[in-house]
């Protein structure tokens, strides 16, 4: 990954939030918006474009009468991210 | 993209990715909880011994009370812990909080009817039978929470523990059964004994979970 070539993935920061809560653990929606403080219409809008992009992958349970969402990042989402956080280090000073 | 925007990118990452981080909050919370409720309730049965003079309703309301107000909390703890996605782990709380505070607030419940429409011996008995139980159902819950947290935290120590806990209460249970330590002696009151599987419980489990709770607690803030 170049730094002019940074995906839309990285564009936004409840992008880049929603992919840095799934680094630790797959989480559900409601996991999702506590984390990003996020309003539920665009929280919805940018994991559908991360699950299109192929960064993340979701899986829908019905517990108790009602669809439970949890998201996973992929490997390709997570690769893309280390990638990532390696530009934003290449931006920053190196100390002497 | 300059260098103030990559900082404030990194700070964001680092924000999120430590608040989404695995919690054992709930876990710490119901071992402060239960370890907190069973010494409460040991110290009181202590206190009613000293003070004989202190009508046994007057503890008996007192152990129902500490039993309720635990109930209300952990409903607390799983309410906010609800959102979790582990189902596993949701399930092991709710099934802990079932045996260790639903059913002793049921037993309390059923004793107290017992003692308003039956003899008063005949619910004392039907108390000891459960309190029995109780005995080796909160060693037996402790014991697979020692389990759980093995697996949890990665640490093979705790199910040799557990292992151990087990067969010390069998020990006890088995080789000094209705023997105990004998109670401080009281003026004007007949000698009386702590019996050992009582001990145990308090000194092992009781204490246990507080320890727990404050490594547990210990390890997420260093987590």
């Amino acid at each position: 990954m170049h730094i002019n070539d940074i995906p839309d993935a990285f564009s936004a920061t409840l992008r880049i939030k929603i992919i840095a809560a799934l680094v630790s653990a797959s989480k559900t929606f409601n996991e999702l918006l506590e984390h990003t403080q996020a309003t539920r219409g665009n929280l919805s809008v940018q994991l559908t474009k991360l699950e299109e992009w192929g960064f993340i992958s979701s899986k829908k349970v019905i517990e108790k009468k009602k669809t439970k969402s949890t998201y996973t990042l992929t490997p390709y989402g997570l690769n893309q991210f280390e990638e990532y956080i390696s530009v934003l280090q290449s931006v920053l000073p190196t100390k002497e | 993209m300059d260098r103030n925007e990559a900082i404030e990118k990194i700070d964001l990452i680092r924000d999120t990715i430590e608040d989404a981080k695995v919690r054992y909050s709930g876990m710490y919370q119901m071992c402060f909880l239960l370890g907190g409720m069973y010494l409460v309730q040991f110290m009181a049965a202590v206190g009613q011994f000293l003070l004989h003079k202190l009508p046994s309703a007057v503890f008996f309301t007192f152990h129902v009370m500490v039993e309720i107000i635990v109930l209300f909390c952990y409903l607390y703890i799983y309410k906010k812990e609800k959102q979790c996605s582990n189902r596993y782990y949701l399930s092991m709380l709710g099934i802990w909080g079932f045996v260790s505070i639903v059913i002793p607030v049921m037993i309390s419940a059923v004793d107290f009817i017992g003692s308003i429409f039956f003899a008063k011996t005949h619910g004392m008995f039907q108390m000891s039978a459960a309190q029995m139980c109780l005995a080796f159902s909160r060693v037996l819950l402790f014991s697979i929470f020692l389990i759980i947290c093995s697996y949890v935290l990665n640490h093979y120590f705790f199910r040799i523990l557990s292992v151990v806990v087990l067969f010390g209460f069998f020990f006890l249970y088995i080789c000094f059964f209705g023997e105990g330590v004998p109670f401080p002696f009281v003026q004007g009151q007949e000698q009386m004994e702590i019996g050992y599987v009582t001990v145990y419980n308090v000194l092992v489990v009781d204490i246990g979970y507080l320890a727990m709770g404050v490594y547990l607690k210990h390890k997420e803030g260093k987590a």
